[in-house]
């Protein structure tokens, strides 16, 4: 669910705050939010992933004209606009996915120490 | 820890230009990146811009080719939108031209254009863009208007936002700086290096030195008995008024390797014009045509324009950042320009009172050298300082701290130029767009001093015209054709040709005028001139021009497309009787049968023309071998004096030690050229993969050479010797026709669009069009309701 949620957050707030900030936002973005959200440092990894690239590739296919894609397919050496247009979200989405990694790393830091005293509460019941 | 370090770098990695790679995490933003630069057709748009500096409202209306059609209520509104509606278009390639000549293109490409840089100031074309505007300062008309246009482009940058930024600036990772009236003559200073830079002082004077002054006059003459000059009998009655002083040729200094003395990439410029008197018309209207040959290149070097105000209606094309039409026609009469081809500039040795270079010596006495610290910007690098030294002459381009390439020792040279002369070509544009009779077009080419051009004329009422125009110094041959010792006052120009002494004629009896990068006058012209002169292209408009009856547009269309080579016709026939047929494989005989069934036509899909021109470049290379091969420093002789030392070799035989001008030797090298030839193009499928288009490789490439926005290998004809004068790199850079009825019906192309954005359907959709040689109709209407029920997108600039 979380992982989900961390998804959707990605995608709607990072449309919102890319339209007034630099793209690298949308990295630090993806540290919190799919870092705070996702304990599982993989299960971030993949929710920053897919979030960004969602955003960005589904904006670049809706801007494409058909000839700017060609254009810079060209430039980079790809074979056709269609697969530059496939992979240009990864440019965003990659540091994203590594930042929200790192971002649940870095949360864990907190969460354990707030986590260990619930788990001993938990288990006092069973001793009795 | 670490992971989050990687994350910083990464991203840092992405947010910056690394070397060619432009900064990826900004440039693939949809949000503020290249992909913002997909531009869509949406439909009907109107837009409304509220600005300082406009007086009244402006509208802009823009046609299906997205040419803009602007309605103002007074000149400096009108050309305030222009600035605003080409910067829209062309911002960056205004950026971009206006660095070359200012020498300031490393400060965005970095280090390894700093050499280029260094010549462009050095060449002093910074120099002169602000000499032409001290001028401007004493003409607060022309200058008001300049200015207008400035304040346009500005109005425009000031409401982007950088995701609206051409791509361009993002790809190379910069931004769009304020127009000025500075880059205006800066522009303008480079189209003078573009057409006024050809001389060969520095080449005649080794090659004089190499081979003697009797074969140089040969190898190099300006005036051949066939010539059609430009102005056929201009009669100036009385002597020669050229200075007929004569000075010893100083010696320069000798070369260790191929040197490249001055960048001798322009020679393929040229352009034809033409204008057809009403008697040769079939409508009794007059016509004129102009195609003016520059690099080609996307953007294209040309934005249409219909610029619209009370006193003027004109149609043409623009250079992107100067106001104005350049080329096109107003209500009353039509003109078009092609390059006049003198050699305007001279080289001087200069003399250093010491190393100190505060002192050189002229006149038999040290006088002042003016010393200017001159800083490059560089890219990713310190600044770099350079001391530019200015003589009485003009700058000093070559010296100890820039060696001419390749040379041995040092010596300064200096280079007296008229482009370096304060001048306003602008007046003259300004004039021609309003002008309406002959004598406002006289009057109009006062003020026009570099690029020397042929300004030829059309009237609605009638009136056909040609003029030969420019700044030209009073010259001595010798002082004009080699280096010359710069402590002489005798090498020092004694003053100008007066303009009225300029060739030009009016409504002459054969019905036309026409020009083609031809001598201007015939060998009694007074004044001396040398420069690159065409040879074929010019005989061949006047040949199809004279013989024509009840001409209309479209025959003076297909008179633009022509592709008959001249030099072919010429050459190819004393080529197959020299061949020695005994001598010829299979392949061979197959050659020369398409060769003699060829109608001398540089056809894009023919084999033949390929044939010729591989045939021909190797008979020339071996007939040359001797004189360019022992020095490369030398000048490359012309294609047409080559053809008249094959076709007359026997008037050549005192010259045999150093050309193969024997019948024996001809024979040998145009059997052994043909035999080359059938080795290495009459291969493999030739019969049917030979092509003309495919032999030539004509690129139209973006300014900054990036390949996915050119496009190569275009499938057209035509070669440096046809009218149709596209070669690899030059060709008609806008195709013209206007016939002058009331109102003037107007037909162009140009091989672009309108759009310098690569990501547009308007960055290059009338290529095709121009290179199958159709044209468009122009529309210069004037009735607004008409525009406003014609055009999809329109554009309203009102005052705040």
């Amino acid at each position: 669910m979380r992982f989900l949620i961390s998804i959707l957050i990605l995608f709607v707030a990072g449309f919102a705050l890319q339209i007034f900030t630099p793209w690298w936002s949308i990295v630090i973005l993806a540290f919190f939010v799919s870092g705070f959200l996702n304990r599982n440092a993989g299960l971030a990894f993949i929710a920053g992933l897919i979030g960004v690239y969602l955003l960005w590739t589904g904006y670049v296919f809706i801007l494409d004209n058909q000839i700017l894609s060609e254009k810079l397919a060209g430039l980079f050496g790809l074979p056709s606009g269609l697969i530059l247009k496939l992979v240009s979200g990864l440019v965003a989405a990659i540091p994203s996915a590594i930042a929200s990694m790192s971002g649940s790393w870095f949360f864990d830091l907190f969460r354990d120490q707030q986590v260990r005293p619930e788990l001993e509460l938990n288990s006092e019941p069973e001793v009795q | 820890m670490i992971s989050l370090l990687i994350c910083v770098l990464v991203t840092l990695s992405l947010n910056f230009k690394i070397g060619k790679i432009p900064a990826l995490g900004k440039f693939m933003s949809p949000f503020q990146g290249s992909w913002q630069n997909a531009e869509k057709d949406r439909g009907s748009n109107k837009m409304k811009f509220n600005m300082a500096g406009l007086k009244s409202p402006v509208e802009v209306f823009y046609d299906d080719r997205c040419v803009p059609h602007i309605f103002a209520e007074n000149e400096q509104d009108l050309y305030f939108a222009q600035g605003f509606v080409t910067a829209g278009s062309r911002l960056w390639q205004m950026d971009f031209q206006s660095r070359l000549p200012s020498g300031r293109l490393s400060e965005v490409l970095g280090e390894r254009l700093l050499p280029v840089d260094r010549k462009m100031r050095r060449l002093g074309l910074d120099f002169a863009a602000d000499e032409a505007l001290k001028f401007i300062d004493s003409q607060p008309k022309i200058k008001t208007l300049l200015r207008s246009y400035v304040a346009g482009v500005n109005a425009y940058i000031a409401q982007l936002s950088p995701k609206d930024y051409p791509l361009e600036f993002k790809l190379l990772d910069y931004t769009p700086e304020n127009w000025t009236l500075k880059k205006i003559a800066l522009l303008q200073k480079s189209m003078g290096h573009n057409l006024a830079s050809w001389d060969r002082d520095l080449e005649n004077t080794q090659a004089l030195e190499l081979i003697g002054r009797d074969l140089f006059e040969e190898v190099y003459r300006m005036h051949w008995p066939n010539e059609e000059p430009i102005v056929p009998d201009f009669n100036l009655d009385g002597e020669a008024k050229r200075d007929t002083m004569s000075s010893p040729i100083p010696m320069i200094p000798k070369w260790k390797k191929e040197p490249k003395p001055e960048d001798n990439s322009n020679t393929e410029v040229g352009s034809n014009n033409w204008a057809v008197a009403p008697s040769k018309t079939k409508s009794g209207n007059s016509i004129l045509a102009n195609d003016p040959h520059l690099q080609l290149t996307l953007p294209s070097i040309w934005f249409e324009t219909h610029l619209n105000c009370p006193g003027q209606n004109v149609y043409g094309v623009t250079l992107p950042g100067s106001p104005g039409v350049i080329i096109g026609y107003n209500d009353q009469i039509a003109w078009g320009v092609t390059n006049g081809e003198r050699d305007v500039r001279d080289w001087y040795k200069i003399k250093f009172e010491n190393s100190t270079r505060k002192k050189y010596f002229h006149d038999n006495q040290w006088k002042e050298v003016r010393q200017e610290i001159q800083t490059f910007k560089v890219r990713g690098e310190k600044d770099f300082v350079d001391t530019l030294l200015f003589t009485h002459h003009g700058p000093i381009t070559y010296d100890r701290n820039f060696p001419l390439e390749g040379a041995e020792s040092s010596t300064p040279l200096a280079s007296q130029w008229t482009l370096h002369k304060p001048s306003n070509e602008w007046s003259t544009f300004y004039a021609l767009n309003k002008a309406k009779t002959y004598d406002e077009y006289r009057a109009a080419l006062d003020g026009f001093d570099n690029p020397g051009q042929n300004f030829a004329f059309a009237s609605g009422t009638g009136d056909i015209a040609i003029s030969h125009t420019g700044k030209y110094p009073i010259l001595n041959a010798d002082e004009s054709l080699f280096l010359s010792d710069g402590d002489d006052p005798a090498n020092d120009w004694s003053g100008y040709v007066p303009k009225s002494e300029n060739p030009y004629h009016k409504n002459p009896e054969r019905g036309f005028v026409s020009s083609a990068n031809q001598v201007p006058a015939d060998s009694l012209y007074p004044y001396f001139y040398s420069g690159n002169f065409e040879y074929y292209r010019n005989r061949r408009i006047n040949k199809v021009l004279g013989a024509a009856a009840a001409i209309d547009p479209s025959s003076m269309q297909n008179l633009q497309n022509d592709n008959q080579s001249g030099l072919a016709l010429e050459v190819l026939g004393r080529m197959q009787e020299l061949l020695d047929e005994g001598d010829i494989s299979e392949n061979g005989e197959k050659a020369l049968q398409l060769l003699e069934e060829w109608n001398y036509m540089n056809d894009a899909d023919l084999q033949a023309p390929a044939l010729f021109e591989v045939w021909w470049a190797h008979v020339y290379d071996a007939f040359w071998a001797e004189l360019i091969h022992q020095d490369k420093t030398v000048d490359k002789p012309e294609d047409h004096t080559t053809a008249q030392f094959l076709i007359h070799a026997d008037r050549y035989l005192k010259h045999a030690d150093v050309l193969p001008v024997h019948e024996k030797d001809l024979k040998e090298i145009v059997t052994e050229g043909f035999n080359e030839m059938v080795s290495e193009r009459c291969v493999g499928d030739w019969e049917e993969d030979l092509k003309w288009w495919k032999e030539k490789g004509t690129d139209i490439k973006h300014l900054a050479r990036i390949e996915a926005f050119s496009i190569m290998d275009v499938e057209v004809g035509g070669s440096r010797n046809t009218v149709n004068a596209i070669t690899p790199v030059t060709g008609p850079s806008w195709r013209m026709v206007v016939e002058m009825s009331s109102p003037p019906k107007g037909y162009g192309v140009y091989p672009g669009g309108q759009s310098g954005n690569p990501g547009s359907p308007y960055y290059n959709d009338q290529v095709e069009t121009w290179r199958k040689g159709e044209y468009y109709e122009l529309d210069a209407s004037t009735d607004l309701n008409y525009w406003k029920s014609k055009s999809k997108k329109m554009q309203i600039l009102s005052p705040l």
